[in-house]
């Protein structure tokens, strides 16, 4: 099925299309939002929630930009919410911390493990999901689709709604970053 | 040197070490959670709304809104028939008042040449 009928499949209730169009998009909504929110629950919810909203919204899809595109810019908006609620949460538990409240324990995250690294580069893999967690947005963004989902630089501008050379300045910029934060995590553990 | 060399090689490993990376996936009952996560949210959106119609303060303003909107309606009627049965007598006595129609006292008395 093509994009326009399925956009039109959907755009009349059509439940065999929904079905169709979950079972399609899920790995790569999940895979993107597990990339950016790195955990596998708070993933699952954000994927829900991404599928929830196209049921909800399809009738404002003009068909300007690819299905899947628009698929990501709103797996990508859900993500980015959902990680400043937790920051504002963790800002709270901080204050209530001051305060004698332990809930700042319950925040720490721990090793994010991305189920699709291969075996032998699970522990480096680790370390550089740390590192790209630490990274500014919008270098997060680009560096996550370009390498955890695989997508080519003219396919992350048209996702970031930006020019090719800006997607080439962002992962420049991503990959000095990581190296610096990387090589200051190996000097640290000797 | 050698130190400096190792810091570079364990950098540009674990830089690639996402090389190779394969799609994760959401699990089996995907598609199930979905539809109930938007058949919970259909039942939210309607019990919301009813939680929020029989809230006492909303319930009797409702009730207030239609009883005034029942007396202006009622009023307004009232006034209508007023005015349309008074319509013919004010469209005869209009006539009679008329001072450029021709009555048969104009046409028996004109003045001859």
């Amino acid at each position: 099925m093509d994009d326009r009928t399925l956009v039109e499949k959907l755009k009349e209730g059509d439940e065999p299309a929904f079905k169709h169009m979950v079972t399609t998009w899920q790995a790569m909504v999940y895979n993107t939002a597990l990339g950016i929110v790195q955990k596998e629950e708070d993933a699952e919810d954000i994927s829900q929630e991404v599928f929830v909203q196209v049921f909800q919204s399809i009738h404002s899809f003009k068909g300007e930009s690819k299905f899947s595109t628009w698929l990501y810019r709103i797996t990508i908006t859900k993500s980015l919410d959902h990680e400043r609620k937790k920051k504002r949460k963790k800002r709270f538990a901080f204050i209530s911390s001051i305060f004698g409240d332990d809930k700042m324990e319950e925040l720490q995250v721990p090793d994010f493990n991305h189920p699709g690294v291969l075996m032998d580069k699970k522990e480096d893999a680790a370390v550089l999901f740390r590192a790209i967690a630490s990274l500014p947005e919008n270098q997060r963004i680009a560096f996550t689709l370009h390498k955890v989902e695989s997508l080519s630089y003219q396919e992350v501008c048209d996702v970031m709604q930006t020019t090719i050379s800006s997607v080439e300045s962002l992962m420049h910029r991503a990959r000095i970053n990581l190296r610096k934060k990387l090589a200051e995590h190996y000097q640290n553990k000797e | 040197m050698e130190q400096s060399q190792k810091l570079t090689d364990q950098v540009e490993t674990a830089l690639n070490s996402l090389d190779g990376i394969r799609r994760a996936d959401p699990g089996p009952w995907f598609l199930g959670r979905v539809n109930n996560r938007i058949a919970g949210q259909r039942r939210t959106m309607w019990s919301s709304l009813g939680g929020f119609l029989s809230r006492p303060s909303v319930a009797f303003s409702g009730i207030f809104a239609i009883l005034v909107l029942n007396v202006v309606l009622l009023l307004n009627e009232r006034k209508e028939s007023v005015v349309a049965t008074r319509a013919p007598q004010a469209i005869v006595s209009d006539n009679e008042y008329i001072t450029a129609s021709n009555s048969s006292f104009d046409y028996e008395n004109l003045v001859q040449p």
